[in-house]
């Protein structure tokens, strides 16, 4: 689904390397947790894979197709949630859906009846018909996440998805994510909470300095660290090498 | 003190002064372009402002034997004051009020009027835009004809430094008025632009009531002031009574100039004392809470059902989205609408103040060949749309949102189909206006206004895909207030002076074919054909740039 070949991007005309020649492979029906310390290039990754950012060198295909040659044909399998929520102040919740469902193509049967039910997962009905302004910041972050659900993308990307979630929602995006991935799609997201990788993820990447320093599934991962016991020990080894 | 740090801070953010002094230092090839662009701007403009001191130099000559040619200065410095204040009042609204560092600033501790201080600067500063191109001309004009001596340019300098600050003091305090009493109400976003129309309504009816010339007694009323050597001065600064201390104060000589100055001095110290006496008071009353949003009615199921059930496209959706952020923006709606009213309504007040005015226009809008006067309403209808600046700020308005356009799946080519349809939607705003002015007030025939709109819609499109072209080639997206987008954003200047070039070159291409053949036919051809083609090559320069432009934006 996401296959990831000697990607590079450098800030600065190559005086900081951001993404160091990046490999990576991730499979149909995977929860991949991707894990860094700030400012380690999880974030440009992510901008890279969605076409927010140009790579310098590498090749980026999602679902067979590349981002550089064919970006609608990339945008129109994945469904994206940036690291910070930021959305039309001045539209209403439902209006937002409704843009998003235009622009992804989601008839209006399919639409009315996903909607309602990302709405009650979320417990966002009851604001829906407000402007995205009056919004608290886990509100934001829940109808973000909604619009890019719409579509039921083949690729799932999130930069932070949990930052400012309630534990309620927080546990159904999670289900939600492994319920996606129970059909086949793709679920690639970046996060701090270690715990959160470690119950869920089917593999994880860690990523510092721009350079993957490690990749696999959690008894992988354990094999590579002294300190074997939790993905936290593990990091914070891998990490201050 | 305090307001001074808050003064420093403010001058830094609003000219961007720490990031030029960046550039200058460590990346002079951005600088240099940001300075190019400065120049650009000038040299597109220049051609307004030496058709400007043409005019200034005929009416020095038409005054001369008058005696009173300082009437030049006068009326320079009327209009001016005018301009400052009629478009003070949506920027003041916009900067006291809906800038995004008062999130920041309100909470520390600080008075009031040191906030209210530092921006009122920030407005001022921008307002000698405005002034510049109205009264150096006329300054020079009267100094260089009179043959002034160092003191005329030391007054005359001082003098340029007051000319906004009267007019946006009084702008600030209707402002701060209007703000503090509508913050009582739950709609108080409607009843703002309800209060700022108002306003601005009642400061034209006021100021054209105070200087129209009394019906059934205009060749006495031209007698008196002909025969007055102050007559005609007098009159100019009936509209705006402060300037005539100004331009006394550069005419009067001795002991007189000074005495005008120092009034003209104290009433604009005293405006400032007053604005920042009134916002101390009433500034946060104004504020706090003015963002507040109510909550709407929870939606039933079946309202949810029926409003998720409808599909658009990816068109529509883009141009729905962009009117709906328009209309609830009240920032984009002032700036841009209100705009575009007060053009139209500085241009046909003079119908409305008596003294035959109303006859030379119908005058004027019955003249032969007809082409000229159906091609004049259509080149209003354009020229309407360039300060409507819904174009000129199109991507640069969606600010930090560009990743929304960037990763959806539409084709950029069908982003910008959307944007330039919006565009010409908000445009097309001014059509049934100019319908009603030209069949009620001047009594033209259903063709002919027919003719005029559509040429007028015509007209607007290279207007509209030039403006856009420029904001797609350098968005402006890093705002922190969505008046920087619309209001500091120079791409909205280009977009004028853009919009300006090519109706002038049509004009003249225009003109060459009647004079080539004496027929109303080929102008049609050739101006409106010409626009089409304009346009579309605009058009197409967009859709050939858009796939690189939005893989590139923001990032």
């Amino acid at each position: 689904m996401i296959k990831i070949n000697d990607l590079s991007k450098s800030y600065n005309r190559g005086a900081v390397k951001a993404v160091n020649n990046l490999n990576l492979h991730v499979k149909a029906g995977e929860i991949f947790g991707f894990l860094g310390p700030n400012g380690a290039g999880k974030t440009t990754t992510i901008k890279m894979m969605v076409g927010l950012l140009k790579p310098d060198r590498g090749t980026l295909m999602i679902s067979g197709y590349s981002i550089t040659d064919q970006p609608l044909e990339v945008k129109k399998r994945i469904g994206f949630v940036p690291d910070t929520p930021e959305i039309y102040d001045k539209l209403t919740g439902l209006e937002y859906l409704n843009f998003m469902g235009d622009v992804y193509g989601v008839p209006g049967a399919v639409r009315k009846e996903r909607i309602a039910m990302l709405l009650d997962l979320f417990e966002l009905g009851g604001a829906v018909g407000d402007l995205l302004q009056s919004y608290s910041h886990g509100m934001r972050q829940k109808i973000v996440l909604v619009g890019a659900m719409l579509h039921q993308p083949e690729v799932f990307i999130m930069d932070e998805p949990m930052v400012g979630l309630d534990p309620k929602s927080s546990n159904n995006l999670k289900n939600y994510m492994r319920e996606h991935c129970n059909q086949g799609k793709t679920v690639f997201f970046s996060t701090h909470i270690l715990e959160v990788a470690e119950r869920l993820c089917d593999r994880i990447g860690i990523i510092h300095r721009g350079e993957l320093i490690a990749c696999g599934t959690m008894e992988e991962l354990k094999k590579l660290s002294r300190d074997k016991e939790t993905l936290e020990n593990i990091f914070l080894e891998l990490t201050e090498k | 003190m305090m307001m001074l740090k808050l003064i420093g801070l403010q001058l830094k953010v609003n000219f961007n002064l720490s990031a030029l002094k960046w550039y200058f230092k460590h990346d002079f090839k951005r600088f240099a372009g940001l300075l190019g662009l400065v120049v650009l701007v000038i040299v597109g403009i220049s051609p307004i402002f030496f058709l400007y001191l043409m005019l200034v130099e005929a009416s020095y000559d038409i005054l001369l034997p008058l005696g009173q040619t300082e009437v030049v200065l006068a009326s320079a410095l009327v209009l001016a004051s005018l301009l400052v204040l009629l478009f003070g009042l949506a920027f003041v609204m916009s900067v006291f009020y809906f800038s995004r560092d008062l999130s920041l600033l309100v909470p520390l501790p600080l008075q009031p009027r040191d906030i209210l201080g530092s921006k009122f600067l920030v407005v001022l500063l921008y307002d000698y835009l405005t002034v510049t191109p109205f009264f150096l001309p006329a300054l020079w004009v009267y100094g260089v004809n009179t043959g002034a001596g160092v003191l005329y340019w030391v007054l005359g300098g001082i003098v340029f430094l007051l000319v906004p600050v009267i007019p946006l003091a009084l702008a600030s305090l209707l402002i701060l008025v209007l703000m503090r009493f509508t913050n009582l109400s739950r709609r108080r976003d409607t009843l703002r632009l309800i209060g700022f129309f108002l306003l601005l309504a009642a400061l034209l009816a006021m100021n054209f009531f105070i200087s129209s010339i009394p019906l059934g007694e205009e060749a006495e009323f031209l007698e008196n002031i002909l025969l007055d050597e102050d007559g005609l001065i007098s009159l100019t600064t009936r509209a705006y009574p402060p300037a005539l201390y100004a331009a006394r104060a550069l005419t009067a000589g001795g002991r007189e100039s000074l005495l005008n100055l120092l009034s003209y001095l104290g009433i604009s110290a005293a405006g400032i004392i007053l604005v920042l006496f009134v916002g101390q008071g009433m500034f946060y009353q104004g504020l706090i809470g003015g963002a507040e949003i109510q909550r709407g009615r929870v939606l039933s199921r079946e309202d949810l059902a029926r409003k998720t059930a409808g599909t658009s496209s990816p068109e529509w959706a883009i141009v729905i989205r962009e009117i709906k952020i328009l209309i609830r923006t009240p920032i984009y709606l002032i700036n841009s609408l209100a705009t575009a009213a007060l053009v139209l309504i500085i241009l046909l007040i003079p119908m409305f103040t008596g003294g035959g005015q109303i006859s030379y226009y119908q005058g004027l809008a019955k003249m032969e060949p007809r082409v000229v006067p159906i091609l004049g309403a259509a080149g209003l209808i354009g020229l309407l749309s360039l300060f409507a600046p819904a174009a000129s700020s199109s991507f640069s308005r969606e600010g930090r949102l560009i990743w929304v356009s960037r990763v959806i799946p539409v084709a950029p080519q069908k982003q910008i189909r959307g944007k330039v349809l919006y565009a010409m939607l908000v445009s097309s705003l001014a059509l049934p206006v100019m319908a009603l002015i030209l069949v009620l007030l001047l009594n033209w025939s259903l063709m002919d206004t027919v003719l005029a709109l559509a040429a007028g819609l015509i007209l607007t499109f290279p207007a509209v895909t030039s403006n856009l072209l420029i904001d797609l080639l350098r968005p402006y997206l890093a705002w922190d207030s969505e008046q920087k987008a619309i209001k500091q954003n120079i791409n909205v200047l280009l977009g004028l002076a853009a919009g300006v070039g090519i109706y002038y070159l049509l004009f003249l291409a225009g003109k060459a074919a009647y004079g080539l053949t004496a027929a109303e036919r080929p102008v049609y051809l050739v101006v409106l054909g010409g626009a089409a083609l304009l346009g579309a090559v605009f058009y197409a320069a967009m859709l050939l740039l858009a796939p690189q432009r939005y893989r590139d934006l923001g990032g």
